[in-house]
């Protein structure tokens, strides 16, 4: 039993800290009552977010929402504004049942989705680079598809006769899809960056003349 | 097609002998003023229809009974009147026989329907209902060169296009059609493969691509679509019956009429629902109470449960008969299944049992929990003797079984012959009609807003109510050899009694629909 | 099923994989093949976003399983990782129209919407996909809370997809 109450005493602190961070627009209500809705983050909010953000794990979408206090909007113009939410801090999702024994929906939650906020805080569904193995190649991206755009011209693709030549072209194929479109992408982003860098300038100079 | 006739013969009393469409002479017309009772239920008068009727000529009564025999030569008739419909659209319209088909079954062979829409625009009717126009009745082809989009294959065999012209290998349209008929008992809306074509393949393109059995099935669907699309036709609902019958009764008159017909497999059902005999509630009644009944079942579960205790000893009693009257068997306790009360005082005052007495009058005063739990209680007043009866009803099968074992025992002990000893299973047959009847009443009265009407029909209830105890009780009854022709005199007079009690019930409730008598508590919508 | 419909089905399945290699080039919207010739009833794709959306740049992967009797029935497709769309279920299975079979309804025919027939394709349907990212039809919405956002906040909607795109490539 002082196990449990330690950990009430550790949770208790993890919030507060949390509110203090992140609490800037959950005035409204007193601590009991704050600390009552820690417990009712229906799993449908939690859900509701995570289809959104598939890159975040759900673990961080609980703690998110348990720091709003449920607010599925403000969350997911936080989500926006960093680009991800943190992950909980260790051990915030695995108190001892018996500490709170009022924490129905994650008592509640079927067995996947529970394993999945036990486990998964640290597994966002795996981006397309890491599915087809090319993080290697992402590094040299810059020069690479130029020599296969050289080497392989805009020709249609050989049928192969056998089954593993097949097998090969095509994800071959589809390795260069996704490293052409990550490579435009990051070449979009930086002339982005650039034009607003310029931009800025320009509004820097104009603003020094003026 | 003899039954048929006698069937005819039977309902089309002088009354309605000229309501006979002589060119549709299968359909038996429904007067709207008129509404149905037929008792059908006093075995031990000949005639049932005659008994059904008012005498007073108020209401008049008849049974719309029209049985297309399906079985030999059979489906025939079915065909036949297909055939005669479709040549009607073939000259009217100057069509081709299968196009003719195909709109037809497009208008679910309403044809004043289909001429009138298309007189007003032919080519979008044709087209809605996927018809090409000028188009050629499709044949096997061989075409040189040509690739099917379905199997993308080039080899030189059959094709087939539609009016379309949407052309496909022979083996692809087979494979389609067989999938349509066998797979999704898909007939008459089966339509070319092409992308948003809404041709349909007709019957003649299908005898030309599918095996013998595929074709036999797809015809007997099609067929079955000419019931399935009539209002005026419905199959009967039994088990292994393949008959149709004809009725013509428009939905919006399903809250006065109650279009209760018997199929020459004997089976009585409802023809504006198809769910078994359910007088003298009408359609929309039924509905509501099933569902209610459905969505109230977890707090009267309680109900169903077969056993009471005595109220006296306490010992656990099991309901193993049809009958109320129950006598505990270690205290000898005698009291009413229904209400748990004494026997003795049912003898006069049945009704006690079958009427919900509304407590109290200040219902002004009543807060809303009270409230509720009286509109529960009063809710379970009635459904507990809808269900004792369905009950009863379940149990009667056994006692029918029984009855056997007593006839033969009979015949053994007295002089009585085969013929004389039928007394008990009219009886039975009696008793469990009754019992349906009375079970729907509890339904009825549920819904009834209470005044002068609903409390003669309440008392119609309790009269039919002790009757069908007292004919029940006798039946439970241990055979008394000395007392056999006693008995049977009892129960044959007992056995009149509960039918003509029946049929007052009936016929008063029928006629109460027709003068617009009956008030529902609530609004009921079809 | 019969044994030919089955081969009817490989056959197919063979030759439209055959002609979209061949039609494949750099300026394709999409790569689809069997992920493995073991089963060809698995078919794995890959979509590019369509341009001037908040798909643009993106590559998406979806999963195609065809039925033993395609092509007399449409095939599913599902998006892995499931994708944030009006018509894509949070599963990630898509609903467009052109994934089902004709319905009951017998004025289908006044309904401009494809249905499947045997004589679509595989191309076809990645086609209908790219165009209904780019124009998602909130009439007939899979994923409510993305029927809602894309209604009433289209900036929060397309934001939430352009994270979505760049996490995708590991950006």
């Amino acid at each position: 039993m002082d196990d449990a109450v330690g950990w009430l005493v550790a949770l208790g602190f993890c919030f507060l800290t949390f509110r203090y961070f992140f609490g800037s627009d959950s005035s409204s209500s007193s601590s009991s009552s704050a600390s009552s809705n820690r417990r009712t983050i229906p799993q449908a909010s939690v859900d509701q977010v995570a289809s959104m953000f598939p890159n975040i794990s759900e673990g961080a979408i609980r703690y998110a929402l348990e720091g709003s206090r449920g607010n599925v909007e403000s969350v997911v113009e936080r989500a926006l504004r960093q680009g991800g939410l943190p992950e909980p801090p260790a051990g915030f999702f695995h108190d001892p049942t018996p500490s709170r024994p009022a924490t129905i929906p994650a008592a509640a939650a079927p067995p996947a989705t529970a394993a999945a906020s036990g486990s998964s805080p640290s597994s966002p569904p795996s981006s397309l680079i890491a599915r087809l193995g090319l993080q290697g190649r992402t590094a040299d991206e810059v020069e690479e598809p130029v020599v296969e755009g050289k080497g392989k011209g805009k020709a249609a693709p050989a049928w192969e006769t056998t089954m593993e030549a097949r097998e090969r072209s095509l994800k071959e194929r589809k390795e260069r899809m996704v490293l052409e479109a990550r490579r435009k992408l990051l070449e979009k982003e930086k002339a982005k960056a650039a034009a607003k860098a310029a931009a800025e300038g320009g509004n820097a100079v104009e603003a020094t003349e003026a | 097609m003899a039954s048929e006739n006698e069937i005819m013969t039977d309902i089309s009393d002088d009354d309605y002998s000229d309501a006979f469409d002589p060119d549709e002479d299968m359909e038996a017309e429904f007067d709207d003023a008129s509404s149905i009772s037929d008792s059908g239920f006093s075995p031990i008068e000949p005639d049932s229809h005659s008994t059904g009727k008012d005498p007073k000529g108020k209401g008049k009564a008849v049974d719309s009974m029209l049985t297309l025999d399906n079985h030999p030569g059979a489906s025939e008739k079915l065909k036949e009147e297909q055939k005669v419909a479709v040549a009607y659209v073939e000259e009217m319209l100057q069509l081709k026989s299968e196009q003719a088909a195909v709109l037809l079954r497009y208008f679910a062979w309403k044809k004043e329907k289909l001429v009138e829409t298309y007189m007003d625009s032919p080519e979008s009717t044709l087209a809605a209902a996927g018809i090409h126009e000028n188009g050629a009745q499709p044949r096997l082809k061989r075409v040189r060169g040509f690739v099917c989009e379905v199997c993308y294959d080039e080899m030189a065999q059959e094709t087939l296009a539609l009016s379309c012209d949407h052309r496909f290998c022979k083996s692809c349209y087979a494979q389609y059609v067989t999938s349509k008929v066998v797979d999704e008992g898909e007939s008459r809306r089966i339509q070319c493969m092409g992308s948003k074509c809404n041709v349909i393949v007709d019957e003649k393109t299908v005898e030309l691509l599918v095996e013998e059995e595929v074709l036999e099935r797809y015809r007997s669907l099609l067929n079955r679509t000419y019931v399935d699309d009539s209002t005026s036709l419905r199959w009967c609902p039994a088990p292994n019956c393949d008959y149709a019958l004809k009725c013509h009764i428009l939905p919006r008159q399903l809250d006065s009429i109650i279009p209760t017909v018997q199929c020459s497999c004997l089976h009585t059902f409802c023809f504006g629902c198809g769910d078994a005999d359910h007088r003298p509630c009408c359609c929309p009644i039924v509905r509501r109470w099933l569902k209610k009944c459905a969505d109230d079942s977890e707090t009267s579960n309680w109900i169903s449960a077969n056993t009471k205790e005595c109220t006296k000893c306490h010992s656990t009693i099991e309901k193993n008969g049809g009958c109320n009257h129950m006598t505990c068997k270690s205290c000898k306790w005698e009291f009413c299944w229904v209400c748990m009360g004494p026997w003795s005082e049912h003898g006069t005052a049945w009704y006690n049992c079958s009427r919900y007495e509304e407590k109290g009058g200040d219902a002004v005063n009543q807060d809303a929990q009270s409230k509720s739990r009286a509109s529960l209680e009063r809710y379970l007043h009635y459904y507990n003797r809808f269900a004792n009866h369905e009950q009863s009803i379940k149990l009667e099968h056994e006692l029918a079984t029984r009855m056997e074992k007593k006839m033969e025992e009979m015949q053994e002990h007295s002089s009585l012959s085969w013929i004389e000893v039928q007394f008990l299973a009219k009886a039975v047959e009696t008793l469990t009609k009754c019992r349906t009847v009375l079970k729907w009443t509890y339904a009825m009265a549920f819904y009834l807003a209470k005044n002068n009407h609903t409390a003669i029909f309440e008392d119609n209830q309790a009269d039919l109510e002790q009757a069908v105890e007292g004919l029940s009780e006798l039946l439970e009854k241990p055979l008394d050899e000395e007392k056999i022709a006693e008995l049977r005199q009892q129960t044959t007079d007992k056995t009149v009694y509960v039918s003509k009690r029946c049929q007052i019930l009936l016929d008063d409730t029928l006629r109460g629909y027709e003068e617009d008598r009956w008030h529902w508590a609530e609004a009921i919508k079809m | 099923m019969s044994r030919s419909t089955m081969n009817t089905a490989l056959k197919r399945l063979m030759t439209e994989y055959k002609q979209l290699t061949a039609a494949e080039n750099d300026e394709s919207m999409f790569t689809a093949g069997p992920i493995s010739e073991n089963d060809f009833f698995k078919w794995s794709c890959l979509i590019s976003g369509p341009t001037d959306t908040p798909f643009e740049g993106g590559v998406f992967e979806a999963e195609l399983t065809f039925p033993r009797d395609y092509p007399l029935s449409p095939p599913k497709m599902k998006f892995n990782p499931p994708l944030f769309h009006p018509n894509i279920y949070a599963s990630g299975d898509v609903c467009i129209s052109i994934l089902h079979a004709p319905g009951d309804d017998p004025n289908a025919y006044e309904s401009s919407s494809e249905r499947w027939s045997p004589v679509q394709s595989v191309e076809k349907i990645l086609l209908s996909v790219i165009s209904m990212l780019a124009e998602p039809n909130i009439e007939s919405g899979a994923n409510i809370d993305a029927c809602k956002v894309f209604r009433d906040n289209r900036e929060q909607y397309d934001e939430i997809i352009r994270s979505h795109v760049r996490q995708q490539l590991d950006i």
